[in-house]
């Protein structure tokens, strides 16, 4: 290699390490970040958030906090092949995108009661539409006719006891009937 | 044949297999982006907000459930024409279908996998315009390769977390990537989990040097052949496998040209 390009791929890779990291946002952006790769895999920001939920009887008794996503099985072809192993990677790219967009929402006017933001967000919906589709499905164990139920999202922290996991979001009761909309906010 | 020739074909056989694939999965997942599924166009459709007006309703065409099952389709049928001829006349359409995907699941299904794939992508599509065009995109390929590798070591590296080995105890015990249990339970030892980390980070970082030779091409590319099929079997992250395999070829073409 001659030196000059080997100078100059030296420099390029300080600057990734040396630059101001720039953030760009904007839903726009977001939507076509394929074109912009961080490649910042697996950076230490912390354990993961998980999915939970409960369901809320007809006379308001909770159950117990439940794994939202049931585990997925890898064979041998999964080196290849894996749809279901994926999806639930999706459905963890989406609980991390709840985060992030949970951030941005007014607190002050969440604990007034107005949830309207929080029901506009897109991840809201979709994270609402797969518990909706879990506890409906039978793969939580419903007791009929409770098809009210409250999601919950907690630190993955292995440090800690499952009862001791930091939480950073619940909400409020929900029904199954409303998440199944129709593409506008409830 | 020239070398340039010779590496886009098996790097377009390569991508050929990787949306072929990708493809395939996305048309099993149906039930989930279909019109009742949890990512249904319904609710995405908000997205496109950020779009243009006038792009919209052909988007909204092409993304709700019977249009979607067709670009899958169309891509399937333009991945397995690329991996049997790496005729050129169909990485257009891999590209675009990729754009759609990625669009569809709100950027991205597969984070990396999804802009690696693209990397390739947008080599190949370029390198189909000219021949004089061909270098720079295998160099272009090769350089993203180096960097997202070399980026992902040094964001370990500045991790203290990473640096205890901690953060891969954490992930192997994550709820999210179901690590097998045997693998969980050697990185729940210290020593283990530090020494894994470490070699992570080393080889991560010291992958651009595989652009100093073809002999430390070659040696990376194997050294990368191993690292992907662990986190395949250790977290599922099959996606990347066939994603990154796509640009190796490139990378063992820029050691060979870059280092003499």
């Amino acid at each position: 290699m001659s030196a000059a390009l080997g100078a100059l791929l030296a420099l390029g890779l300080a600057a990734t390490v040396f630059l101001p990291r720039t953030t760009v946002r904007g839903p726009a952006v977001h939507l076509f970040r394929a074109f912009f790769p961080s490649w910042r895999f697996f950076e230490d920001t912390g354990p993961a958030p998980r999915l939970m939920h409960r369901l809320v009887g007809p006379d308001g008794t909770a159950g117990p906090w439940l794994d939202t996503l049931p585990p997925v099985s890898r064979g041998p072809l999964a080196l290849l092949y894996n749809p279901a192993g994926n999806l639930r990677l999706a459905f963890g790219s989406l609980v991390d995108q709840l985060v992030a967009e949970l951030a941005t929402l007014d607190e002050a006017a969440l604990a007034r009661g107005d949830l309207r933001a929080l029901d506009a967000l897109v991840p809201y919906r979709l994270v609402r539409r797969l518990v909706s589709e879990r506890v409906g499905s039978g793969l939580a164990p419903a007791p009929a006719p409770a098809l009210a139920y409250q999601i919950r999202l907690v630190l993955d922290d292995p440090r800690c006891a499952p009862d001791e996991r930091e939480v950073v979001f619940e909400s409020p009761v929900l029904t199954a009937e409303a998440a199944r909309d129709d593409g506008a906010p409830p | 044949m020239s070398p340039e020739t010779l590496v886009l074909d098996v790097t377009a056989r390569l991508v050929g297999l990787a949306c072929a694939l990708q493809a395939l999965e996305l048309l099993a997942l149906r039930p989930a982006w279909g019109k009742g599924g949890v990512f249904a166009f319904a609710v995405l459709r908000d997205d496109l907000r950020a779009l243009p007006a006038a792009l919209r309703p052909l988007l909204g065409r092409l993304l709700d459930a019977p249009g979607f099952g067709v670009v899958l389709r169309v891509r399937l049928l333009a991945a397995l024409i690329t991996l049997a001829t790496a005729h050129p006349a169909a990485l257009p359409v891999l590209l675009a279908t990729h754009v759609l995907v990625s669009l569809r699941w709100r950027g991205a299904f597969n984070g990396g996998s999804d802009a690696m794939t693209l990397v390739v992508l947008l080599g190949l599509n370029a390198a189909a315009l000219s021949p004089a065009l061909a270098r720079g995109a295998l160099l272009y390929i090769a350089l993203q390769a180096a960097l997202s590798y070399f980026i992902a070591g040094v964001v370990k590296l500045r991790g203290p977390r990473w640096r205890s080995g901690s953060v891969l105890t954490e992930i192997a015990a994550a709820e999210r990537y179901q690590a097998p249990a045997l693998a969980a339970r050697l990185l729940a030892r210290p020593a283990v989990a530090r020494t894994a980390a470490w070699a992570v980070m080393l080889f991560d970082t010291c992958f651009p040097l595989a652009l100093l030779g073809p002999r430390l091409a070659f040696m990376f590319v194997a050294a990368a052949l191993v690292f992907h099929l662990l986190n395949t079997w250790l977290f599922g992250l099959n996606r990347f496998l066939l994603a990154w395999a796509a640009a190796w070829p490139a990378v063992i073409y820029a050691g060979a040209l870059l280092g003499g």
